[in-house]
């Protein structure tokens, strides 16, 4: 089943997203929030995994407003789309379920 | 007369920030405490560690969060008398991040020199 996965955490000192991205799956869907968008990051030590599942057919999403307050708009991977808050109500409702990581 | 002195001689306080800015209110909490010791005429510096170095990006803009714009508060500090401030440079490098993507001109210290800060300060509060 799709699923939706939210991370809230940096990947730069936790492994919140670590340990998401090792059980996703293609259709799955990841959304990064609150301090969860640094691991959208370029420099992201988490950047080879997200590109490599992208490609996989996992869908990386970052929150747009999160993004923006932290003023990384034009820092982040390729492979990973702004999302607006309508956006994430959508997501939630367009998976079966959603695994929150924080 | 030793006690009057150590009462009276301007102490060295360091503030160390450990937290991205708009995770938790830390970092906020960390500015306010640091502009209210500001009035007190000691000696003041700030060291930005680890996440921390997130809080001097350029471009922040929190409003749709409805938080306040640390960046926009932050180069302030010099014209409060804290011309002492610091940054974690393998925070920096590890974040693929380089002075020049700072809001302030912050001085950039390896471990050791981290280590030789902390160990001259008379008081250090960590945010």
């Amino acid at each position: 089943m799709s699923l939706l996965h939210t991370v809230n955490k940096s990947a730069f000192n936790k492994d919140t997203l670590l340990s998401c991205l090792a059980i996703c799956q293609a259709k799955h869907s990841v959304l990064l929030i609150e301090d969860g968008v640094y691991g959208a990051m370029k420099s992201s030590p988490c950047r080879e995994k997200i590109e490599r599942l992208s490609a996989k057919g996992v869908s990386f999403f970052a929150l747009a407003v999160d993004v923006k307050a932290r003023g990384l708009s034009d820092m982040l991977i390729n492979d990973v789309t702004l999302a607006s808050d309508q956006d994430f109500v959508n997501l939630v409702v367009q998976h079966s379920a959603t695994q929150s990581w924080y | 007369m030793t006690e009057t002195q150590t009462t009276t001689a301007p102490k060295k306080i360091l503030f160390v920030n450990t937290r991205a800015p708009y995770g938790s209110s830390m970092a906020r909490d960390a500015l306010d405490a640091l502009l209210a010791a500001s009035a007190y005429e000691q000696d003041l510096s700030v060291l930005f560690l680890g996440e921390a170095v997130f809080q001097l990006l350029r471009n922040q803009n929190p409003k749709a969060i409805s938080m306040k714009n640390l960046a926009a508060t932050l180069p302030v500090l010099p014209m409060y008398d804290i011309k002492q401030i610091f940054v974690q440079k393998s925070a920096l490098s590890s974040r693929g991040l380089s002075i020049d993507d700072l809001v302030l001109p912050a001085k950039v210290l390896g471990e050791d020199e981290i280590a030789t800060l902390m160990g001259s300060q008379g008081a250090i509060l960590s945010f």
